[in-house]
């Protein structure tokens, strides 16, 4: 619990794999849910759940995700290019340089997975490693 | 002749003691370890994939060590084959202690793909771990080995009476 349950997404904004261009969440569509995953390139549990959310991909095929990480920037190529998450259309990767989750949605702990509506209002978030069950459970209800 | 039996039997027995209980520690090892990485195959593959030397074969290694460690676990189970087992056991802990020390004198940040409460251990801890399963595995094949000849010995006096 966040105590921003039912509350709007934050703008903020995104480093993208560029290097040059910046994402603003302002510009996921409505009418889709969102799911934002922060991770830790470092951490074993954020890359098994990446793994996880990758097998089944097909089933989250009609959600926005986005992939964050406050790791450097080499640190979160690296993720990117042994995850192959660029060839994703529906995946938006890169750094949160505000450090907009923690400050907001307290994303302390990584892995760190919030999930919004189809107007973007938040539904829940979870501190660890979740299943693909609990993932399905939030967007599939 | 009987006094003599008798001290020779115990004498096997003693020695097939010892090695049953290292045999034992050995497969609930493998087994144990094996099980925890299969159990959360994502996690153990990461993992292995974040350690010095294994990115690129995280993928073959992730399935492939814990199905090692059923068999070897399978080989030391079976009284023929038990002494392969035990060898191939033993030479596979060497191996992973050398790994361990390559590890902690070339890498700061070490990441640990140990199953289950291994994980737990620190770095110094798995070399003293693995040392004294390399002791146990090295003296088991040895009193294996001194009990094969005796046996062997037994009969041969047994079968010339």
């Amino acid at each position: 619990m966040t105590g921003l349950e039912s509350k709007s997404m934050v703008d903020f904004t995104i480093l993208l794999p560029d290097s040059s261009t910046y994402f603003n969440t302002r510009s996921l569509q409505r009418g889709k849910k969102t799911v934002i995953f922060c991770y830790s390139p470092t951490c074993p549990y954020c890359r098994a759940q990446m793994r996880g959310m990758l097998n089944n991909i097909q089933q989250y095929k009609d959600v926005q995700l986005v992939v964050i990480t406050g790791a450097d920037f080499e640190s979160m190529k690296g993720f990117n290019n042994y995850f192959g998450l660029e060839g994703f259309n529906n995946i938006i990767t890169g750094i949160d340089t505000g450090n907009v989750m923690v400050k907001t949605y307290q994303a302390y702990d990584v892995p760190f997975t919030a999930f919004f509506d189809n107007d973007k209002r938040l539904i829940a978030a979870y501190s660890g490693r979740i299943t693909n069950k609990i993932f399905l459970g939030v967007i599939h209800p | 002749m009987n006094g003599v039996l008798k001290s020779s039997i115990l004498k096997v027995f003693n020695w097939n003691i010892i090695v049953e209980f290292i045999s034992i520690l050995y497969i609930s090892l493998m087994l144990y370890t094996a099980i925890s990485k299969l159990i959360d195959y994502d996690l153990s593959r990461e993992q292995m994939a974040m350690m010095p030397l294994m990115t690129p074969i995280a993928h073959v290694i992730s399935w492939l060590l814990p199905s090692t460690e059923i068999a070897i676990a399978i080989l030391i189970f079976i009284p023929k084959t038990r002494m392969n087992g035990l060898c191939i056991v033993t030479g596979l802990m060497v191996f992973f202690t050398l790994y361990i020390v390559y590890m902690m004198t070339n890498y700061e940040h070490l990441p640990c793909s140990c199953g289950g409460l291994l994980q737990a251990l620190t770095w110094k801890g798995h070399l003293i771990f693995n040392s004294i399963f390399i002791l146990l595995g090295t003296v088991a094949i040895f009193l294996y080995r001194k009990g094969n000849q005796r046996n062997q010995q037994h009969v041969i006096a047994t079968s010339s009476y």
